[in-house]
């Protein structure tokens, strides 16, 4: 699992780890049922502190993306598509809040806006250039 | 979660200083950074804990257990090193070392070994010559090399350099990674320690005002700006209030509920900005200066 964590962001270390984390669940990238590092194993993998790391730990369980066995550590919970739907749901409306906001506060109307998200998802669809 | 130590009603008074009645508990496995300005009270409640400064009244338990001060079982569980401590400077690092050895039955030298090494410490060479932050690096080795519960330090990263700094923060974060080890540390200069610490204790007037996680305190005091449809009236505990126009600044002691102000009021543009926490100390220490 590779983080990265920075302590000059002004977010709080351990809802950096839980942001990155949570994105390698959904995306797949973490697959169901693989063991995440213990918490002492990864305070020193990314040097932070063991408090920061079970908070994380303790958010994602909270979340259901993580469960916790007895003795055994942390694993990657069941997820079905549709709670990674609804969480990659939330994310995106989070981060789409202040842009949407401040682009009708400069004059664009719903439907400008709605021709740009278009545009970039057909832009993020385009073939690689080799 | 366990407590490595508890105050109860500790009281010292020295000349016209007094510290405490203090009653408090520091959770096993953090490290929590004790903060206030000159004449707080960090060094005297360091050294009440440490046995050098004698306690009037109350009394205070290492891991649940009332320890006679300087004690055997005392000297086993604490560690503490502190800014111009007294070191043998004619004697080489080597003899410190034996010397050392000698008062501890619980001595570990492969971690005494790893210590040197990522402090760049030569054994032959005489205390007297070390620069001001290796100093302080090697008293933080002879902290350590028993293995302390609870290790206490007193501005411990003054006149370091950022190579010792770093080779100390990464020590720290290893040692406390793979045991159980505490650390109450008082500090001036958090961004020295700002990635370790869990908690910060601020100290003033001999008193404990507040208690808190650096987390919930990075997280709640943000400088803030928007821009406003309709005149917004400076919102309650907030500082630095400026208005310009329809933009706002200003500091907020609590980001989620002025955001989500802001947000109902249909502001724009908004921007919320962390600050360091070197910031964030000297506001609530000003806070607690009329005390």
């Amino acid at each position: 699992m590779l983080l990265n964590i920075s302590d000059y962001g002004g977010e709080p270390l351990y809802l950096q780890i839980v942001r990155q984390v949570s994105a390698q669940i959904i995306t797949g990238s973490l697959p169901e049922g693989e063991a995440l590092p213990s918490i002492r194993e990864l305070a020193r993998q990314e040097r932070i502190s063991v408090i920061t790391v079970q908070k994380a730990y303790d958010e994602l369980a909270r979340q259901n993306l993580i469960v916790a066995r007895r003795a055994k550590g942390f694993f990657v919970a069941d997820l079905t598509n549709r709670s990674k739907e609804e969480m990659a749901r939330r994310h995106c409306k989070d981060s789409l809040k202040k842009p949407v906001r401040d682009s009708l506060s400069e004059g664009l109307d719903l439907e400008c806006i709605l021709q740009l998200v278009r545009d970039i998802v057909a832009e993020s669809k385009e073939p690689m250039n080799e | 979660m366990n407590k490595i130590l508890e105050l109860n009603d500790l009281l010292c008074k020295r000349d016209s200083f007094q510290l405490g009645p203090l009653n408090w508990q520091l959770p096993a496995g953090v490290f929590c950074c004790l903060v206030g300005s000159n004449g707080a009270g960090k060094s005297t409640l360091l050294q009440a804990i440490m046995g050098l400064v004698q306690s009037n009244s109350g009394s205070w338990t290492i891991a649940g257990e009332t320890i006679r001060p300087r004690g055997a079982a005392w000297k086993d569980r604490i560690g503490f090193a502190f800014d111009g401590q007294n070191l043998h400077e004619r004697l080489s690092i080597a003899d410190n070392l034996d010397l050392h050895r000698s008062l501890r039955s619980n001595w570990d030298s492969k971690l005494v070994d790893h210590l040197m090494t990522a402090f760049k410490l030569d054994r032959k060479q005489t205390v007297s010559r070390l620069s001001r932050g290796q100093k302080q690096a090697f008293c933080t080795l002879l902290a350590l090399a028993h293995r302390p519960q609870l290790l206490l330090l007193d501005e411990i990263t003054n006149g370091m350099d950022s190579l010792v700094r770093r080779a100390w923060n990464e020590c720290m974060f290893q040692l406390m990674a793979e045991s159980e080890m505490t650390v109450l540390m008082a500090t001036h200069v958090m961004s020295d320690v700002s990635n370790l610490a869990d908690r910060l204790v601020f100290v003033n007037q001999g008193h404990i005002v507040a208690d808190v996680d650096k987390d919930s305190l990075l997280e709640s005091w943000r400088q803030i700006s928007c821009r406003v449809s309709n005149p917004l009236q400076s919102l309650p505990r907030s500082r630095r209030w400026e208005s310009h126009g329809d933009a706002v600044r200003f500091i907020s002691q609590d980001a989620a509920t002025d955001l989500a102000l802001l947000n109902e009021r249909r502001a724009s543009h908004i921007e919320s900005q962390p600050l360091n926490l070197d910031e964030i100390c000297s506001f609530i220490l000003e806070d607690n200066s009329h005390v």
